[in-house]
């Protein structure tokens, strides 16, 4: 097998043995990452009936009870509001770690900032934190300043957790733009602010979608956090189907059908936007 | 030292494309051949299915006689240089000279011993402990150089080496690498695409363009007998003038309004194939004044350059460069004639071959 | 405005939000904790918070349950990373080929990387359930019995390690591939030219130019691994007997269980200053990582 990919020769190319060992390997592998997906799906159309049955059922009626049951009345409430939670919850902060971000990543690029290297870097080593460690400290600060429970706590605390990879990514993506064409901006009378928003921020828009993506996953699926901090009105997904684990008589469909839900959104965001996250995950990890 | 044949080798993509077309080529032992032609050419492509990087569609590669074909390129003994240097990036200037070595488990003193020599060869002995990413374009040709060089292999490959070079650099380096091939040998192959580089470094040249072999021989034979137009207008600092309006009749060539005796033997020439455009160099061209005899022009512009000038005329027959010394020039704008010496034409027949060499 | 006091103003615009979110967010809970562990505070005494000096740490010290935590954590992290390291180095070279349909396999690879963990909890907790778990009914028609395996000691941690790896393994796939197919293809042929084998090649040209990537894509999973809680707390909780007990477990049961709040935040504190070092590793061999 040739180290890196093999040269087109131009000989047509018959099929060896290595081409099936390597189709093979390829299907194990992605059978293996794709096959919880088709168990939570499948249970999650599955009538209550078929649930427990053991041998589990290949074959069953596809039902939607289920998604309803979700929805509407699973725990009480449904997933519904939480749902909505985590939509509102995860836009706003996506929306300003992206935002404020690009803004940090261009100051720090195109200025010369008092101890910008260290800053940068101060900026870079907050990536590092475990969540863990900051469950305590924020939850006593939000309980001093009476924001617990509010959409606001987690948006500004999502926000920070992913500001240092925005800056990250998004610096990377800045240095590369030739500085000529902001300063023929200059000159043609723009002010700095406006060379940000009107020249610099379009080109780096490969590095914004790949960030807004990343940041979305993990306001998204951030657990911990939302555990501690919200309750019940803010509460979002993952505290919703956190908060099942451990009971007794639990309705699997509904449950199942929870986790599709927390899973799907985010996979058709970024499934349609992927080609632009493999470019920008690679651009700081192989540069 | 290696004698290399190459016979109909073809080679063709999946696509259709025929990146090399029948090509039929003698390299002598010892001998510094180079290729030479525009992007595109098939020289490329030649060169490495001589190294055995790239898989032959049809033809034989003969080394030494034997057909190597197949062979894995490392069962070759050849050594490459390649356009972009192609060195370890991980590795200092020691460990990429010592490859070669290593790769044929040669013992360590030895190894020492052979490096250290080579790069006294090459000047690059105070470099021995970098990486290539602290070293300068030269700088990593020289190693790249010293890499192929070290293990003394039957033929050398160089893929066009000083393309990324500045131009003084490519004239030194191309100097150090006559001096290198005439010291140790060693017979070489070597593409480029600047006929300068061709004619200061090699024995012989060999023409291609679109995958087909045009011409080979010395830069002398290319100039002064080209085979066909593509050679006699690719070859050559100024560009040939070609002229239209040609005909032949009772031994006489006319061009356009100037009609030229010709010799035996080309008289003989176009009596078999009617030429159909002729070629002359800008420095054959008599420049006479209006009422001289010769092809009745206007001087368009004159360029001065230093000892000569190069006038660019119109004519009815095509637009004809002409170089002269720097006296006597005329002005722009100005009517002259231009004459030329029956022996420095060169007919081509209306299939772009030169009649004269029609069957050689 | 003057042209350099208007670049300072705008400067400063642009920087100075995040810096200030980081500096709330981030540096001060990190004081805070600090503070915190230095104090008896617990929600479930009647005392008001008091100062303690290092008690909550020399506590640490002697906790037999707090060394399991590290040993558990480090255990799970290191089957983990060593699994996904090797199965993901593999897969990135059985990816890298132009084969058709190859390319689009890849990208459906990448499906769990998005999962939300607590998701991959729920369904590995599923899969893995005893009696009717799908995992259980494939051992059944390998003619064993079924196996409990969220219930028993080192079945669990391999079930959490098997999660983890599922996750994870294509992530580092993903950023070797990319390495992988960034590297140039001349470096490869000079060394077909200079006559080493394709296995030559392979240990002495392209294993110490994916060095790099390597120890990225290493440093992170060990990071995120040790950080990781999702799963404990959907399949084992722990359990059984303080066998899944991470480190990140044993500070959220102690802080919003117990409600020992001065003694979370003490371990929480070592929590950080463990990663930091780790980090700054990280640091410098992004830095540059050339040196060897």
């Amino acid at each position: 097998m040739s180290a890196a990919t093999l040269s087109d020769t131009g000989a047509v190319h018959r099929f060896r043995f290595g081409d099936y060992a390597r189709y093979l390997g390829a299907a194990v592998f992605v059978g293996f990452c794709l096959f919880p997906f088709y168990m939570i799906v499948s249970t999650s159309v599955k009538p209550e009936s078929d649930i427990f049955s053991f041998p589990p059922s290949w074959v069953f009626d596809i039902t939607f009870e289920n998604y309803h049951s979700a929805l509407f009345v699973f725990g009480g409430s449904g997933v519904l509001p939480f749902l909505i939670n985590s939509i509102i919850i995860t836009a706003a902060s996506t929306v300003l770690a992206v935002g404020l971000g690009s803004m940090a990543a261009y100051g720090l690029t195109r200025f010369k900032v008092v101890a910008g290297d260290h800053l940068f870097f101060f900026i870079l080593s907050t990536r590092f934190a475990p969540p863990v460690a900051f469950i305590v400290p924020l939850y006593l600060m939000m309980q001093r300043f009476g924001l617990l429970d509010t959409h606001f706590a987690l948006v500004a605390i999502y926000t920070s957790m992913n500001l240092s990879l925005v800056v990250w990514v998004i610096r990377g993506f800045f240095e590369a733009i030739p500085i000529e064409i902001e300063e023929a901006a200059q000159i043609d009378g723009y002010s700095r602010w406006q060379i940000f928003t009107k020249v610099a921020l379009p080109l780096v828009k490969p590095g914004l979608i790949t960030t807004s993506i990343l940041s979305a996953i993990l306001a998204w699926n951030e657990f911990l956090i939302a555990t501690v901090i919200t309750q019940s009105s803010s509460a979002t997904l993952p505290v919703y189907l956190s908060s099942f684990s451990g009971s007794m008589g639990l309705e699997w469909g509904p449950y199942m059908a929870v986790g599709v839900m927390g899973v799907l959104p985010i996979m058709i965001f970024t499934l349609v936007l992927q080609r632009h996250l493999v470019r920008g995950l690679t651009f700081g990890a192989v540069r | 030292m290696a004698h290399v044949e190459l016979k109909s080798v073809t080679k063709t993509y999946p696509n259709g494309a025929v990146a090399v077309n029948d090509l039929n080529l003698e390299i002598a032992t010892g001998e510094f051949l180079c290729v030479l032609g525009p992007s595109g050419c098939g020289k490329s492509s030649t060169l490495r299915m001589i190294a055995g990087l790239e898989e032959i569609s049809h033809g034989q590669i003969l080394i030494d006689g034997q057909n190597v074909v197949g062979k894995p390129a490392r069962e070759r003994d050849i050594a490459m240089v390649f356009e972009n240097y192609a060195l370890y990036p991980h590795l200092n200037v020691f460990n990429n000279v010592a490859m070669p070595l290593v790769a044929r488990r040669t013992d360590k003193q030895e190894i020492n011993d052979r490096v250290t020599r080579i790069a006294e060869m090459l000047d690059i002995t105070e470099h021995l402990e970098k990486r290539p990413g602290k070293l300068s374009g030269g700088q990593r040709q020289r190693v790249s150089l010293a890499r192929a060089m070290i293990r003394r292999p039957a033929m050398f490959l160089m893929d066009e080496p000083l393309g990324h070079l500045e131009e003084y650099l490519r004239i030194e380096l191309r100097r150090e690498i006559r001096a290198l091939h005439e010291s140790t040998g060693g017979t070489t192959c070597y593409i480029t695409h600047d006929q300068q580089e061709a004619a200061a470094v090699s024995d012989r040249i060999a023409v291609m363009s679109a995958g087909e072999l045009q011409q080979v021989g010395t830069m002398h034979d290319l100039i002064n007998k080209p085979v066909n137009r593509f050679v006699a207008e690719f070859v050559g600092e100024t560009p040939i003038s070609i002229l239209e309006d040609v005909s032949f009749a009772d031994g006489r060539l006319t061009i356009g309004d100037y009609a030229i005796g010709l010799n035996e033997q080309a008289a003989a020439a176009c009596a078999a194939t009617p030429p159909a455009t002729v070629g002359i160099r800008p420095a054959d061209f008599v420049l006479g004044d209006a009422d001289a005899t010769g092809l009745s022009a206007v001087a368009e512009s004159v360029q001065p350059m230093g000892e000569t000038a190069i006038v660019l005329c119109k004519t009815a027959c095509g637009p004809a460069t002409v170089l002269l010394d720097q006296v006597d020039l005329p002005s722009e704008g100005e009517s002259v004639r231009l004459a030329v010496d029956p022996d420095n034409l060169h007919l081509f027949g209306p299939d772009g071959l030169n009649i004269m060499y029609q069957g050689s | 405005m003057s042209q350099k006091s208007e670049a300072r103003w705008t400067a400063t615009v642009l920087v100075s939000p995040a810096v200030l979110v980081l500096v709330l967010l981030n540096i001060f809970p990190i004081a805070f904790a600090v503070y915190i562990s230095l104090r008896h505070w617990s929600l479930a005494s009647p005392n008001p918070p008091r100062f303690a000096g290092d008690f909550n740490f020399a506590e640490l010290l002697v906790d037999d349950r707090f060394f399991n935590s590290l040993w558990v954590s480090g255990t799970f992290v290191t089957l983990g990373v060593v699994i996904q390291l090797l199965l993901g180095f593999a897969l990135a070279f059985v990816f890298n080929s132009k084969l058709r349909g190859l390319d689009t396999l890849r990208r459906l690879s990448l499906l769990p990387i998005m999962t939300m963990p607590l998701v991959v909890g729920l369904v590995w907790f599923y899969m893995l359930n005893e009696n009717f778990g799908v995992i259980n009914w494939f051992v059944t028609l390998f003619g064993s019995e079924r196996l409990p395996f969220l219930t028993e000691r080192t079945l669990a941690m391999l079930s959490i390690v098997l999660a983890d790896v599922w996750q994870w393994t294509p992530f580092v796939t993903l950023v070797i591939f990319a390495a992988l197919q960034s590297l140039p293809e001349y470096v490869f042929e000079a060394g077909r030219m200079d006559g080493l084998t394709e296995r030559e090649i392979f240990f002495r040209i392209t294993l110490p130019m994916l060095r790099p990537a390597i120890i990225v894509v290493l440093i992170i999973r060990a990071i995120d691994a040790f950080r990781m809680i999702e799963l404990i707390f959907m399949m084992t909780k722990g359990g059984p007997g303080g066998a899944t007990e991470v480190l990140p477990w044993y500070i959220y049961t102690t802080g919003f269980l117990s409600l020992d709040l001065g003694y979370a935040a003490a371990m929480a504190v070592t929590m950080i200053i463990l990663v930091t070092l780790a980090a700054q590793v990280f640091v410098r061999q992004i830095a540059d990582p050339g040196k060897n």
